[in-house]
């Protein structure tokens, strides 16, 4: 199951680099294509055309990002740590080329701008590389935490709580909250 | 699906006995964590698992109070995940001043 997921995941991130290098060259080919001799609205026809192709298709990339991602989370409770720590990277690399591409529409749409064209769906493209970028910072967490192995600065203490836990010692969150928010609140100590 | 979150003893009187807290903010911090944990406890277990308990999380959660800037690490137990229960049985705090 490991195996597919990293091979989805890096199938995944291939195919969006892909994209992303050929976004790149349309970017180079507009910027050229914007300062030729031809009328003008040959060329802001060109320009506007790819940069809705391009929104149209870096949009469409979210949802089987989202899934990928979904499924990662949920096989990781099975992997085994070196497993896991495959799999993190596979899904960052996907993550960091998905916030390339996100950005390529953009400079699609700001090479229109000096022809008066507004970007279509530009909250959405914000979105999609903000989203981008959230995933790929929530997948260095993850493997930084397992590369880390973060310990208790008092494992006695924790071993207490767990202890705690075992005899029934707890409060719940609602109960826990008044505690501290009830009138004249002298704290717990 | 939503978790029941609870806390043990020493947590709370950890928070209690923080410096440079308001009960309303030790409140607030609870509710916090109470509310993120009962949405994606799972999603925590799966990112953050203790490499030395399998069934426990670190989770962390930052509150900004006109002393600084509060960051607390927690440890969660999951042991009781299946029955939608999760306990907060550690919890440590650093403090970083506001510039």
């Amino acid at each position: 199951m490991s195996h597919l997921l990293e091979d989805l995941a890096e199938e995944t991130s291939v195919s969006i680099v892909r994209t992303a290098n050929r976004l790149d060259a349309e970017v180079q080919d507009l910027e050229r294509v914007r300062q030729e001799p031809s009328p003008q609205a040959d060329r802001v026809k060109r320009i506007v055309e790819a940069a809705r192709q391009s929104t149209e298709h870096v949009l469409s990339c979210i949802p089987q990002t989202e899934g990928v991602w979904r499924s990662s989370v949920a096989a990781l409770r099975t992997l085994s740590a070196p497993e896991a720590e495959r799999l993190l990277r596979q899904l960052i690399s996907l993550f960091e080329s998905g916030l390339r591409l996100a950005r390529c529409p953009r400079r699609m749409w700001l090479l229109a701008e000096p022809f008066q064209i507004s970007p279509d769906r530009l909250d959405e493209l914000e979105r999609t590389e903000r989203r981008f970028a959230e995933l790929a910072d929530e997948a260095k967490a993850a493997l930084e935490h397992r590369i880390r192995g973060w310990q208790p600065a008092d494992p006695l203490r924790l071993a207490q709580g767990m202890q705690q836990a075992l005899d029934g010692k707890t409060t719940r969150a609602n109960e826990a909250i008044a505690r501290f928010r009830r009138p004249s609140s002298q704290g717990l100590g | 699906m939503r978790y029941h979150v609870e806390f043990v003893d020493l947590v709370l009187d950890y928070l209690a006995a923080v410096e440079g807290l308001t009960d309303e903010d030790r409140a607030a911090i609870v509710e916090g964590v109470s509310e993120e944990l009962a949405r994606d406890a799972e999603h925590f277990l799966a990112l953050y698992p203790l490499a030395q308990e399998a069934l426990c999380f670190r989770y962390d959660y930052a509150q900004a109070t006109p002393t600084g800037v509060h960051t607390f690490d927690f440890v969660v137990s999951a042991h009781h995940l299946e029955m939608g229960v999760v306990t907060v049985v550690y919890v440590e705090h650093s403090v970083r001043p506001l510039p």
